[in-house]
């Protein structure tokens, strides 16, 4: 007699790939994460400008703040009681427009932002990581670790392409990962939970390798369309994204995209550590996704749970329930968010301190990892009894 | 050959679907009559280790019931049989012998071999979802017969098959029983009068009839309404 391991992994991926509701799920998701980029560049949300360019490499110092305000200017109106407000750009040079609306989003207003000098925008740097690290009440320890990677920060920034494919990827993964958990719910809620709804589940556990082995061949084929589904989509995402906005600007320090950090890094960085963490994420969903279906024995409820833990994700406890708190901002769901930079809690493990995008995965791994054994001992466990 | 069930009891909370049932199956066809609810499926599911007992040993030869050596000899048709309707009779026949660990070899020769007996040839390459019941049910019996079992679990194998096809069937299974221990559960009377060897009959999860066909005085069926107080809905 023999294991037939390969020739079992084999049927399982035909079986997961035959069902219509896997073609269904990651068509509709792709063909929705290509429509939502492509819509955003042509409603203009996303502009190309080649022009700022020309700014790349320089320091951002109160030369270049100059310049811009020789280049744009805020479009001021008189309120009836005589006073003035900025309510929008007047754009003479595009080359300084990203800088300007970066300086929006830092300043908070249009005003603060025309008015902004190389040491307001300093202050308001420190002011907001300083606020993070009050909110988040760190420890001693975790204040020492950051102040000491901020020293390594230079100031002036320079000047990076703004926008780019690198950060607007970076800035959507976390609806890759939405969608991701989508698909996968609908792809993988089956493949224990079918053998009971199509009464093949006698079959398989009066066999040789039906009670024993099949688990593995399962398992094994489910993380390949997991994997393979994940990589799909987030191949739909960040392809779009570099075709419309380019490959430049792989340079730029990622506080251009997701605002003061003191986790300072390059976003081609930042990108690469998303997308491997996108991954693994795609591997423990797909390791969820089967675990809930072997316990449950029922579709619906896999996907009515996957659901579930994504509004639990949403869930934001207060940083003063420390622990809680922090485990919840590694639920996978939203992990991947401009959020996650400015997250400053460490994991302390045997002295050393590791960072939020330092941990994730290993947790992901090690959380795949036990959700295979738990996975395998259900099924060990199983009864047919319907 | 000897399958040896030892004081097998199965609880579901307040209900004995199986009670203290001892019984030593040998080569031959066994018939297993009984109403609905009387423990059939129940008893039928833990003998192919399905179902664990919640008391009592199941062996085969001296091979415990949860055992790889065991389901090597097992042959299983249930009495909700499912498949794949997105396979063809001869893929859903090539991945239960994976399953029953023949090599491909040999699952081919088989596969070919038990196509052609269940009268399945012209439908072989075609998906299940355009099968008829019956062919169905004949498809059940050859996934059952794929390992050449030496214990042969058919519960209803007779269901949805035309009366030719049931009578074809009668005789594949009484030929199997020459070579095999076969236990038959069926609700057609008739089926486990002509092929039975031993007749055993269950109510409330136990066995109140245990005796070879000459043994019963009248004919079956009215024996067996008389066993059962005439309260067969079967």
């Amino acid at each position: 007699m023999m294991n037939n391991l390969g020739a079992m992994y084999r049927f399982e991926l035909r079986k997961i790939i035959c069902r219509k509701i896997t073609l269904i799920a990651m068509t509709a998701v792709i063909l929705l994460m290509i429509a939502m980029n492509i819509g955003e560049y042509v409603s203009g949300t996303v502009i190309v400008n080649k022009e700022e360019n020309a700014l790349v490499g320089r320091p951002v110092d109160d030369a270049m703040f100059d310049e811009m305000r020789m280049a744009v200017s805020p479009n001021t109106v008189t309120m009836d009681d005589g006073t003035k407000m900025s309510v929008g750009i007047v754009i003479n040079d595009s080359t300084y427009k990203p800088l300007m609306d970066y300086l929006v989003i830092i300043g908070g207003s249009i005003d603060k932002a025309y008015a902004m000098s190389e040491a307001d925008l300093e202050r308001r740097f420190d002011g907001v990581i300083d606020d993070i690290i009050r909110d988040q009440c760190l420890t001693e320890k975790e204040v020492e670790y950051w102040q000491s990677k901020r020293s390594q920060s230079p100031m002036p920034l320079t000047y990076g392409k703004i926008q780019n494919g690198w950060g607007d990827s970076v800035c959507i993964l976390y609806v890759v990962a939405i969608l991701t958990m989508i698909s996968i719910s609908a792809t993988l809620s089956g493949v224990f939970s079918d053998e009971s709804q199509l009464h093949t589940d006698a079959l398989i556990f009066s066999s040789r390798n039906g009670k024993k082995r099949l688990v593995v061949a399962k398992l094994l084929a489910g993380i390949t369309v997991g994997m393979l589904e994940t990589f799909m989509i987030l191949l739909a995402c960040v392809g779009t994204e570099f075709a419309i906005s380019g490959f430049d600007g792989s340079e730029a320090s990622v506080q251009f995209f997701v605002g003061p950090t003191a986790m300072d890094m390059k976003i081609s960085t930042a990108f690469w550590i998303y997308t491997g963490i996108m991954l693994v994420i795609g591997l423990l969903l797909s390791v969820f996704a089967m675990c809930l279906s072997q316990v449950f024995r029922n579709s619906v409820g896999v996907m009515a749970t996957m659901m579930g833990l994504w509004l639990v994700s949403m869930l934001n406890p207060p940083y003063s329930w420390r622990l809680v708190s922090q485990a919840c901002s590694f639920l996978p769901i939203t992990f991947l968010g401009s959020w996650t930079f400015s997250d400053y809690r460490l994991v302390s493990i045997f002295g050393h301190m590791f960072t939020i995008l330092e941990t994730a995965p290993v947790i992901y791994l090690v959380s795949a990892a036990v959700l295979c054994v738990l996975t395998r001992i259900s099924y060990d466990r199983y009864q047919v009894t319907k | 050959m000897e399958l040896v069930l030892d004081r097998v009891s199965k609880q579901y909370q307040n209900i004995k679907a199986a009670d203290t049932i001892t019984l030593n199956l040998g080569v031959g066809v066994t018939g297993l009559l009984g109403a609905n609810g009387a423990g059939k499926t129940t008893l039928m599911r833990m003998i192919c280790g399905i179902l664990k007992p919640t008391g009592g040993t199941i062996s085969f030869d001296g091979t415990d019931v949860s055992e790889e050596l065991y389901r090597d000899a097992l042959g299983y048709l249930p009495q909700n049989f499912g498949c794949y309707p997105s396979f063809t009779g001869r893929d859903f026949l090539m991945y239960i012998a994976v399953l029953k660990g023949l090599d491909r070899k040999t699952a081919q020769r088989k596969i070919d071999e038990l196509i052609k007996s269940v009268n399945l040839e012209d439908a072989a390459d075609r998906k299940i979802r355009t099968y008829s019941g019956g062919m169905k049910q004949r498809l059940g019996i050859a996934q059952a017969l794929l390992n050449d079992p030496k214990i042969i679990v058919l519960d209803e194998p007779t269901a949805g098959l035309d009366p030719k096809e049931r009578v074809r069937f009668r005789n594949m299974i009484a030929e199997l029983g020459k070579e095999s221990i076969v236990l038959l559960s069926t609700h057609i009377v008739s089926d486990v009068e002509h092929i039975a060897d031993r007749i055993l009959m269950m109510k409330d999860g136990q066995i109140i009839w245990d005796g070879k066909r000459e043994h019963i005085p009248d004919d079956l069926e009215s024996f067996y309404l008389k066993e059962f107080g005439g309260a067969d809905d079967e």
